[in-house]
């Protein structure tokens, strides 16, 4: 396959250059020509400000590139001579924020200058393929500059996105150390492939999927973990014009650059931070009282007799006639048996430096995290090591290397409700102990076995659990670049990646319910897996760049990535150990070993050609175009190109910008720069499963016989999806630059959407994967940042962002298609938003029999028969009207997409104190609130809420909360808008206050002292631990509360020193 | 500078940040909305000024404290005017007043609207009472599922009294004398091992030794063999016959139990009359049936007109009768001895013995028999043993199936020793599947254990000596 992929490459890359060759020839023809030299004749003079005193500058360059420049003199004057008065001047000082100041005929200049470090659209943005200022770029791209991140070491990269990219909607999937958060680009582009962005770190595909899931419950290996956001310099979101990266770019890009030296001096910079986590306040469940009056009537309804009730040890009051008493009779709050407040400690070091062959950054960094769940922590050791190499004038290169290892002891969470501490913190009986008691009420530190009720102990699980994730990454690339002349340059990049996960189990068999498997009982639970990842990653690329006439910026590039990556997953779970001193999976049952996995090899090769064209400064234009090859595409694809029986994939997009401003209409306005943006472009998807369009086999055992079995129905037309996406966007600077503001108005549409497909029973399966599916977002997004306050000792920025997405399923196979998870059901239907929670409609609780009598509805059991709905049951609505609750019932209950979203984030800078807070809030969207599902479904023996103890009890009794009746027989409990709740939320993310020491001596540069807080205010109605959580990358799986473990508050105290 | 001040602000604010920590929706959706819910059940009766003496009485026997915890009851509570016609002897007498209180409260939810049958609920005394819909005992219950923290009130009509069980009725009651004197003869001490002290271990069996006096109990054989009349759980009807009836019906049974002596005579009789006339089933006054079937298999004839009084207890109803005329073509049963349930045989011979399935054409229904063949031993017989045997005549059958050889053979049936011939030889031909009529045989005492012994022919051919056997039949003939 490899070979005939490569080859049928051969002829696309050959045609494609041949391409580029004649647009290189065409584009160099009037190169060829006399370069026009500019007469210098004409004088413009003018003054630079310091925009906060109003003083002029002393020593601020001002230059005409390639043709003048000069210095301002004591008051800030200066005097250039330009060819015409209609160029674009370039003015930079030290210490101050660069500025392009577009003449537009004018013959004097005053230009005030805002401090170094102010982000503006002056800044250089890292772009996939070149770097160059914000205001030159046609894209929809957002730039974020990292440099003062170290107040957040505790932070992954996708989490501390959260609220600083209009269109980024980052939710954290739980307070997990270290578990970061889903990211979606502008809304939903695939029910099945990947919604995840691109990920490139410095110039190399940064894998952040997911090869198998993990054998702890419900935990996530987050690949951003790996990244020490220290080390991170800035980051660009691209959102659209993403065909640069083929059947990659459809969900956009995260472009990270890693810090590297910016001087050849030696730079030393160290940071420690110790941050206090705060636990989670506790979810009021009941107390031991309530819990025994609640048990009581369960058991009753459960069909026990009053004289096996009392005869429960529980339910015997007095220590003389009842041994067990002291078992059975405390109030304990499990929940603190499981949360506790913890430290987490981060140190890092970074020293930058080098001389005119070579510069480096190395950085170190150690940072052990513990977790708000007890027993539950992250170590992480980093070190990178950028560098950058001159070895000839022409020949130039760089290194990146990076390696990361991550420790995590870990918990299972989320839905298991045998192994879940947190699950069974909330639901155990509070009248039971966490140790073994004797009859006399002697405490033993020993801890209690499953109980009477046949709960898992949770503190058995945080004490004696085991379950290890370590994982490390190295990835490290080397990149060569030749100036063949000074128009055309080639370079290459070479990397690898090298991933391992490997995490073990351990499950006691004392304190843990036993788990049924098909045909044994498991007491003990042991497991063990290996995850690993090898990619090989190469872009070798030729560029032209050419400026004719001074006017005519004219750049092309020709290039060709290709990654081969080799997957694989490992485990084996064990059961039934003889004692629960033997921890690892080799001592579990013989016959119970259960071994398993998957591999996964694909290569992906993708050509692209660029052509940029830039007029004055003031209109651009891009072409970008890409053809890939994967190994994932079906030999009988429909679209595309076909090159030797391989099909490519061939996505063009176009850009255009025009930089209104540096017109001469606009030579006295108050508007600093005002542009406009149009982007078209095709993108795909190729997240479509390795193997999906071949015939594959996959084991089965069969009555402990081992055998093939065949894995579906391969598909051979199966292809990419295609994103095809439009954005109309406005930049524009005011007020001297101190009022920014960007708005984007995008529309993109997937077509060959994947979907299942069902097909007819006769074929042995239910469903084939196909491109039958479509799916559109429509969304504007806005960002906003302003100066408010700018004087020399104080400063005031405050800034915002915000997006709206509509998200709209075109079409399925079938029409609509129901998704079940955790007990929700989600409607995806053609004209709707994807996943949206469907279910039944309550309307509070019967009060009388004659109430229920008089509505008169029933449910069909599943023996045929009906049972009627009585007092104390909840009214569900009738929906059509044939007096019977069943899914014929269920209407939208809401969409956990939100409508909204963003943050704002205020900076107070006073003398040496710098007060920053960000706030980032999403809303408009419903979430299903599982736990509280769980907690007021009053259908078992598991501890409820306190809500619960308003359940209804007798005729006549008027209240929302439905009669506890064990086993739930009318479905009171069912997914209904009882368990929808408004996840709209706003939170004060971050809190910061940092102090500038000032130091004078020789040996310390600079003292800085911070104190951070994080997630220190929410508002929000919803009821559970936190508003924010995210079960799945699936789409199906956003706004549903499995439980994990929530977000937490902390504060941390950090001091960085720069040597 | 004012950077102290900035620090102490800074603090300030972090700690007012990590101190909010309440959310109120979940505190709002999780308030107790109910005011009655907040209050228990003793708080609920207290403010009830209707229920004050009943209060009260909660107060003196300790039982407020137990409605007020974290179990649920349901309280019928009689009001004052009711307790008012309290009897003095209850009033006064604490373990009484405290039955009596016991029997108003019981430990589960038992709402008018759930419970739609009849049903006995387990009241805190250890009696039950029944109850359907709006009746509990004999009251009705008139303010309804009040509910509380932790269960239901509900107001009844009446008190709710504590009655006597049964057994209590019949061991305090003084006539019928006869009977009750009968019943209260059967005390003794049983073999009970269960609360024995093991003092050693006989050297010899390796059995427990235990000390004297623990292991037995002092038990009455009526509540052991026929029914255990002080069992709050169970409700039983029983009879009881005035003292004439009594002494008529022992006369009358008398002949069928002779024995050696006048004593046993008089306890074998009057356990066989007494022992049908208790059964675990409530049979009210108003829907009786005329015939009553024991648990032994007796038809028990109650006449309406021979009831001479109707005593409620806690677990049933007693009857006192002036006649109950059994008969004994009833109390005294055909003995059948199925052939494959032998107690011994006279040699080893496992290896020839056979238990086998067949089909009767003449019942038209699959049996099981024995039979013995090539045993080689002559006079070889099988011994069954059939316990408790009235004395008098009975005619004897068999069902001997011969499938399993051409020629006919003989064998004998032998009561008490296997040498007797009370019996001739039958033969047993060739398929006959059916009743053979063996004779009769008269036994002139009770025999509380008798053999029957199936005797071979005196020979030690195989064809000649098997032996085979469905069922031996003696059909009593009065």
């Amino acid at each position: 396959m490899y070979s005939t992929i490569t080859s049928g490459f051969r002829k696309a890359l050959g045609l494609i250059l041949f391409l580029g060759a004649i647009q290189g020839v065409t584009a160099q023809e009037p190169a060829a020509k006399k370069d026009t030299v500019a007469v210098i004749k004409i004088q413009v003079t003018g003054t630079i400000l310091d925009a906060a005193t109003g003083k002029g500058i002393v020593g601020a360059r001002i230059s005409l590139p390639n043709v003048s420049a000069s210095i301002t003199d004591a008051s800030g004057s200066f005097k250039i001579n330009v060819p015409t008065y209609f160029e674009d001047l370039l003015v930079t000082a030290e210490g101050y924020d660069g500025k392009q100041i577009p003449l537009k005929g004018r013959k004097q200049i005053s230009v005030s200058l805002l401090e170094e470090g102010y982000s503006g659209f002056q800044d250089p943005l890292t772009s996939p393929l070149s770097i160059e200022p914000m205001r030159n770029t046609t894209s929809a791209s957002s730039r974020i500059q990292l440099s003062n991140e170290w107040t957040k070491p505790n932070e992954t990269l996708d989490a501390l996105l959260q609220g600083q990219v209009a269109g980024l909607n980052s939710t954290r999937r739980s307070g997990t150390p270290g578990v970061g958060a889903n990211l979606f680009l502008r809304g939903y582009n695939s029910l099945y492939g990947t919604n995840k962005p691109l990920v490139i770190v410095d110039g190399m595909i940064y894998d952040v999927n997911d090869y198998g899931q993990s054998i702890i419950a419900n935990n996530y290996t987050n690949p951003f973990a790996l990244i020490n956001v220290q080390d991170i310099d800035n980051v660009t979101v691209l959102k659209d014009a993403a065909s640069i990266y083929g059947t990659k770019g459809t969900n956009g890009a995260i472009i990270i650059t890693t810090s590297r030296a910016k001087q050849q001096a030696t730079h030393i910079d160290f940071g420690a931070y110790t941050t206090y986590n705060q636990q989670p306040s506790s979810l009021p469940v009941m107390n031991a009282d309530d819990y025994r009056v609640y048990l009581s009537g369960m058991l009753q309804s459960k069909g026990l007799s009053s004289s096996e009730i009392n005869a429960m040890p529980f339910m015997i009051d007095d220590t003389t006639g009842n041994p067990d008493y002291y078992r059975y009779h405390n109030n304990t709050n499990w929940q603190n048996k499981v949360f506790n407040n913890s430290l987490t400690n981060n140190y890092f070091l970074r020293v930058t430096g080098g001389d005119n062959i070579a510069t480096y950054a190395l950085s170190v960094g150690y940072s052990k995290a513990e977790g708000t769940i007890r027993s539950t922590d992250m170590n992480r050791y980093n070190t990178r090591f950028n560098a950058a190499f001159n070895f000839s004038k022409r020949f130039t290169g760089s290194a990146n290397l990076s390696f990361t290892f991550n420790e995590q002891n870990l918990r299972d969470q989320g839905i298991s409700d045998k192994t879940a501490p947190l699950f069974l913190a909330l639901t155990k009986a509070p009248f039971m102990l966490d140790r073994e008691v004797n009859d006399k009420g002697v405490t033993s530190p020993n801890f209690a076995d499953t109980d009477i009720l046949g709960k898992s102990n949770p503190a058995v699980l945080i004490n004696n659990m085991q379950a290890f994730n370590k994982y490390y990454r190295f990835s490290g690339s080397f990149k060569f670049n030749y100036a063949i002349s000074k128009t055309l340059n080639a370079s290459t990049l070479i990397g690898v990646t090298y991933d391992k996960v490997r995490e073990n189990i351990f499950i006691p068999r004392k304190g843990v319910a036993d788990d049924t498997l098909s045909n044994a009982v498991a007491d003990s639970r042991l497991g063990s897996q290996v995850k690993r990842l090898f990619a090989f990653y190469t872009d070798t690329r030729l560029e032209y760049s050419k400026t004719i006439r001074r006017y005519h910026q004219f750049t092309s590039r020709l290039g060709l990535r290709y990654q081969h990556s080799d997957a694989e997953q490992d485990y084996a779970l064990g059961f039934n150990s003889a004692t629960d001193d033997l921890v690892s999976v080799q001592n579990g049952l013989n016959a119970l070993r259960q071994i398993g996995g998957g591999i996964g090899e694909w290569n992906w090769m993708n050509t692209y050609f660029n052509a940029e064209y830039g007029f004055k400064n003031k209109l651009f234009l891009a072409f970008n175009a890409a053809a890939d090859g994967s190994s994932r595409f079906g030999t009988q694809v429909k679209n595309g190109v076909l090159i030797n029986s391989n099909h490519f994939a061939v996505l063009p997009s176009a850009s255009l910008a025009w930089l209104l401003s540096s017109e001469n209409f606009m030579a006295d306005s108050k508007i600093d720069l005002f542009k406009l943006r149009l982007s078209w472009s095709m993108t795909g998807n190729d997240d479509i499963g390795n193997y999906s369009t071949r015939q594959s086999y996959t084991s089965q055992n069969l009555l402990g016989m081992q055998g093939l079995v065949r894995n579906g129905i391969p598909n051979p037309a199966l292809q990419w999806e295609t994103g095809e996406k439009f954005n109309a966007g406005v930049d524009v600077s005011a007020l001297n630059d101190r009022l920014t503001f960007t708005m984007d108005f995008f529309h993109s549409k997937t077509r060959n959407m994947l979907v299942y497909e069902n097909i007819t029973g006769a074929a042995g399966f239910n469903t084939i994967l196909t491109n039958n599916g479509s799916m559109q977002n429509t969304g504007l997004e806005a960002t906003v940042g302003v100066r408010l306050i700018n004087k020399k000792n104080l400063k005031w920025d405050i800034s915002g962002n915000i997006a709206t997405i509509r998200n709209m399923v075109k079409h399925v196979p079938g029409g609509r298609f129901f998704t079940e998870y955790a007990g929700a059901t989600l409607l995806t239907q053609g004209d709707r938003p994807a996943g949206l929670f469907y279910g039944y409609v309550s309307n509070g609780v019967y009060s009388t029999s004659t109430e229920a009598a008089e509505a008169g509805l029933k449910v069909k059991n599943a023996d045929g028969s009906y049972t009627a709905f009585g007092a104390g049951d909840i009214r569900f609505s009738d929906i059509n009207g044939d007096k019977l609750i069943d899914e014929n019932d269920r209407r939208v209950l809401g969409s956990p997409m939100p409508e909204y979203f963003g943050g704002f984030s205020n900076k107070l800078t006073y003398r040496r104190f710098q007060l920053e807070a960000l706030f980032t809030f999403a809303g408009g969207h419903e979430v299903f609130n599982y736990m509280r599902y769980r907690l007021e479904s009053a259908s078992n023996t598991d501890n409820q809420l306190n809500s619960v103890i308003n359940r209804w009890r007798a005729e006549g009794q008027v209240t929302n909360m439905p009669k506890a009746t064990y086993g739930d027989p009318l479905g009171n409990s069912r997914f209904s808008n009882r368990w929808i709740e408004d996840g709209s939320y706003l939170r004060l993310r971050h809190a910061s206050l940092s102090y500038a020491l000032p130091v004078k001596g020789e040996f310390v540069r600079n003292a800085t002292i911070y104190v951070t807080g994080t997630n220190l205010l929410t508002f929000t109605k919803y009821m559970g631990y936190d508003p924010e959580f995210s079960a799945s990358p699936s789409l199906y799986g956003q706004g549903i509360d499995t439980g994990l473990d929530p977000l937490y508050r902390s504060a941390t105290l950090g001091v960085k020193l720069g040597f | 500078m004012n950077s102290r001040k900035w620090m102490i602000a800074c603090a300030l604010m972090t700690a007012g940040f990590f101190g909010s920590g309440c959310n109120k929706t979940i505190d709002d959706q999780t308030a107790i909305t109910d005011p009655s819910l907040n209050k228990d059940l003793m708080e609920l009766i207290s403010e009830k000024a209707d229920l004050s003496t009943f209060a009260g009485y909660l107060k003196q026997t300790g039982y407020d404290a137990v409605i007020a915890s974290s179990r649920t009851y349901t309280v019928f509570a009689p009001g004052n005017a009711e307790l008012a016609t309290l009897d003095a002897a209850v009033k006064n007498d604490a373990a009484k007043l405290k039955q009596f209180i016991g029997n108003h409260i019981t430990t589960q939810v038992y709402s008018t609207k759930d419970v739609t049958s009849t049903t006995r609920i387990l009241m805190a005394n250890g009696k039950y009472l029944s109850m359907n819909g709006t009746a509990i005992g004999a009251s009705l219950i008139t303010t309804k599922d009040q509910y509380a923290a932790n269960g239901l009130l509900q107001q009844v009509d009446k008190m709710l009294p504590a009655l006597e069980n049964t057994w209590d009725f019949v061991a305090g009651s003084q006539s019928p004398a006869n009977q009750k004197a009968f019943m209260m003869s059967l005390f003794r001490n049983v073999f009970d091992a269960t609360n024995a002290i093991v003092i050693g271990i006989n050297q010899t069996t390796g059995d427990p030794i235990y000390q004297a006096g623990t292991d037995s109990i002092f038990t009455n054989l009526f509540w052991n063999k026929v029914a255990d009349l002080r069992d709050e759980k169970k409700q039983f009807t029983l009879f009881m016959m005035q003292d004439a009836a009594w002494d008529a019906d022992q006369a009358r049974f008398a002949p069928y139990y002779v024995t050696n002596t006048a004593d046993s005579n008089k306890l074998v009789t009057g356990w066989n009359v007494l022992r049908d006339l208790a059964v675990d089933t409530l049979y009210e006054p108003g829907s009786i049936p005329d015939t009553i079937t024991s648990a032994f298999g007796t038809r028990v004839p109650i006449e309406r007109s021979a009831i001479v009084n109707t005593i409620r207890t806690s677990n049933g109803i007693v009857y006192i009768m002036s006649r109950i005329n059994v008969q004994p073509s009833s109390k005294l049963k055909t003995i059948v001895i199925e052939g494959e349930n032998y107690n011994s045989t006279s040699h080893d011979r496992r290896g020839n013995t056979y238990f086998r399935e067949r089909y009767n054409p003449v019942t038209g229904q699959d049996f099981r028999d024995v039979e013995v063949f090539n045993h080689g031993v002559a006079l070889f017989n099988i011994r069954y043993q059939v316990e408790e045997i009235p004395s008098i005549k009975y005619k004897a059958y068999w069902v001997a199936v011969n499938d399993f050889q051409t020629a006919a053979f003989n064998q004998r049936l032998a009561p008490g020793i296997a040498t007797a011939t009370t019996f001739p030889y039958v033969a047993v031909p060739v398929s006959n599947f059916n009743e053979v009529y063996l004779g009769e045989i008269t036994l002139a005492q009770y025999q509380p254990v008798y053999n029957f012994y199936l005797v071979a022919a005196n020979s030690t051919t195989a064809a000649v000596n098997p032996l085979v056997c469905d069922y031996i039949k003696l059909v009593p003939s009065l």
